[in-house]
């Protein structure tokens, strides 16, 4: 089933005087339940397509559809009410807030979409416990390996039990145990709670897991 | 509420970051642009209320005075008020002018003449030595004048008035001898180093004008200053019904003071609100650096499903609360010193005495203490200008990264 559709996507960015085109008209779909990872080389737009497709930036045109939904169409505020529910975000350098601990970075989420902070308390000390990090719950980021910021970032991803996974190079700072360890833990999501997966990678293991690779060029898919 | 969770733990974060560093800053900021002018305003207003209560304390509250200076019908009108309005004690005076001569000084004095139960309304009349004592050719003199002379209880002292009687154009100057019954102490220079006090009677006759005073004084019995303007229109309008006198109050009489006082307090007022926002102008200046420093956390926030008007609600609320804690903070430390104020100026000048400085002389700390003398409304005005500012400071940054998408807030990390 569809839960992406992508159509006459484009984006460009005015650096000085110059307009530089980084997705130019990309039509594509993500079915339900997949895993999709997309590579290419630097600039050829891989995170910036990611980010139009989590709403993170506004596309110069065409469209983005999530589950029948324009997410380009939407006010700021639909938005980010769209991303607390729906999606999932995974960067390379973690992105928790330094100044919360992090039972209060996982729960988050949780406690922006239902305003009780108990229940989000809760609800992030069991996802915390998923990922064999409950001990750490007070600790604040940087007494965190990189390894463990990485699986409370996910963590922070999964607590509203997302639909999509949307993860910017989520390995890139690990080593190979660790990279193991996070790509075991979002295969097993995906499987758990049926989620579509899109990870932008330059690793080809990681490409070579997933069940369509795609391959962008200078902003446009290589077939 | 997560808004208001999130603007808690952004108030104190916990790494020892600049931004923590800023939002000490800002709040010590506003502490001191409430604590400066609330300490320095209620100085001010102290200072005046002690200056106003000490000039309601050293003389008549009302006069009533002949515009010709022959009044000639004080006994019936004294006696009228008196029985006629409760809250007010009347009792004719007479003043004139003369010139103390001492054996190498002299200088020009008020001669007052009062009834004996005049000492009775003026509370801050203390007697330091000898007593009061005013009739016959007895006179009471200031401390000032006393001091100036070197004039003891039962000293002879010579005084040259020149009769005012309205007849006399060129009225003779004359030496009257007057004996030292007490010196008193006011504390209130302009009657300590001024005013001689006689008998109604004697001054009367001194001045050659029997059966004339220079006017009535009037007394509120109950002291009460917020009724005086309803006991002066009460007083005027009796006095226009039977004569054609003046009624002058203690405000009129010293309406120059009075004025000097309003002005002071406008400057004052305005010179503190320079520092007030140029204080708050680092807030503006120190909370730029920190939202870009921050750009990243809201970026996240973003990403977690905050919008903008959230974000801006959350350092809203930071803003409120820094402003609240440095108001608390300034309202308490101002209200604390301004409350011990006696106690603060006698332990630095002890301090000072002991390291053998002396900066101030004794005499300018009559009043033992100011205490709290907060105006209402300079207390809202400058906390509400406080708060306004502290969140304008915080709030207008924000908008600046409103125009970037998060994607581009992140990218920039």
């Amino acid at each position: 089933m569809r839960k992406i559709e992508i159509n006459k996507l484009y984006k460009s960015y005015i650096w000085g005087e110059e307009k530089i085109e980084v997705i130019k008209g990309i039509s594509m779909t993500f079915e339900e339940n997949r895993f999709y990872s997309i590579v290419g080389e630097s600039g050829s737009g891989k995170t910036t397509l990611l980010n139009l497709i989590g709403g993170l930036d506004n596309p110069d045109s065409g469209s983005v559809m999530i589950d029948g939904k324009d997410i380009t169409s939407m006010s700021d505020e639909e938005k980010a009410i769209f991303r607390n529910n729906k999606l999932g975000f995974v960067f390379q350098f973690y992105n928790l807030l330094k100044d919360f601990t992090l039972i209060e970075n996982v729960m988050l989420p949780y406690y922006i979409k239902t305003g009780n902070k108990k229940e989000a308390i809760k609800n992030a000390y069991n996802t915390l416990e998923m990922f064999s990090l409950e001990k750490k719950a007070n600790y604040y980021p940087h007494l965190l390996s990189g390894g463990e910021q990485q699986r409370g970032a996910i963590a922070r991803a999964i607590i509203n039990q997302p639909e999509i996974i949307l993860a910017d190079e989520p390995t890139g700072n690990l080593d190979k145990e660790n990279k193991k360890i996070v790509m075991g833990i979002l295969l097993n999501l995906r499987k758990k709670y049926n989620l579509t997966l899109i990870i932008v990678t330059h690793d080809i293991e990681i490409a070579k897991m997933s069940d369509s690779i795609i391959k962008l060029n200078y902003g446009k898919i290589e077939l | 509420m997560f808004t208001f969770f999130i603007a808690k733990k952004l108030i104190k974060p916990h790494s020892n970051d600049f931004f923590s560093r800023i939002s000490v800053i800002s709040i010590l900021t506003v502490f001191i642009s409430v604590f400066l002018p609330m300490f320095v305003l209620g100085l001010i207003n102290a200072f005046h209320n002690s200056l106003k209560e000490r000039m309601i304390a050293v003389d008549f509250h009302f006069q009533i005075i002949d515009p010709n200076y022959r009044m000639d019908d004080y006994e019936y009108l004294a006696t009228n008020i008196n029985n006629n309005m409760d809250s007010l004690v009347a009792m004719p005076f007479f003043e004139g002018y003369g010139m103390l001569i001492g054996d190498f000084d002299k200088i020009p004095v008020v001669v007052r003449g009062v009834p004996d139960f005049f000492i009775n309304f003026i509370p801050v009349l203390k007697i330091k030595s000898g007593e009061w004592n005013i009739n016959g050719y007895n006179v009471v003199i200031g401390n000032g004048l006393a001091d100036r002379f070197g004039i003891k209880v039962g000293d002879i002292i010579n005084i040259y008035i020149k009769t005012t009687t309205e007849y006399e154009v060129e009225s003779p100057i004359m030496l009257k001898r007057l004996k030292v019954s007490g010196i008193f102490v006011t504390g209130y220079d302009n009657l300590d180093d001024l005013f001689i006090f006689t008998g109604f009677s004697t001054a009367q006759s001194i001045y050659d004008s029997r059966n004339k005073a220079s006017g009535i004084g009037v007394f509120m019995k109950n002291r009460d200053m917020k009724e005086y303007k309803n006991k002066l229109n009460i007083l005027k309008e009796y006095i226009k019904n039977v004569s054609y006198y003046k009624v002058n109050d203690w405000e009129k009489l010293n309406s120059n003071i009075l004025f000097s006082f309003k002005w002071e307090k406008t400057i004052m007022t305005v010179v503190l609100v320079i520092i007030i926002i140029a204080c708050l102008f680092s807030v503006y200046v120190g909370y730029n650096v920190v939202i870009s420093d921050k750009k990243i956390d809201l970026g996240i926030l973003g990403v977690l499903g905050l919008d903008s008007l959230k974000i801006k609600k959350i350092f809203i609320l930071k803003g409120i609360l820094m402003g609240f804690i440095g108001i608390f903070l300034g309202l308490s430390l101002s209200g604390f010193m301004l409350n011990n104020i006696y106690f603060i100026i006698q332990g630095i000048l002890n301090a000072l005495s002991l390291l053998g400085i002396k900066i101030l002389s004794a005499k300018i700390y009559y009043t033992a203490s100011l205490g709290l003398n907060w105006d209402f409304f300079d207390i809202f005005i400058i906390s509400l200008f406080n708060m306004f500012i502290v969140i304008f400071a915080v709030f207008l940054p924000i908008k600046k990264i409103e125009k970037s998408t998060i994607s581009e807030i992140i990218r920039n990390k």
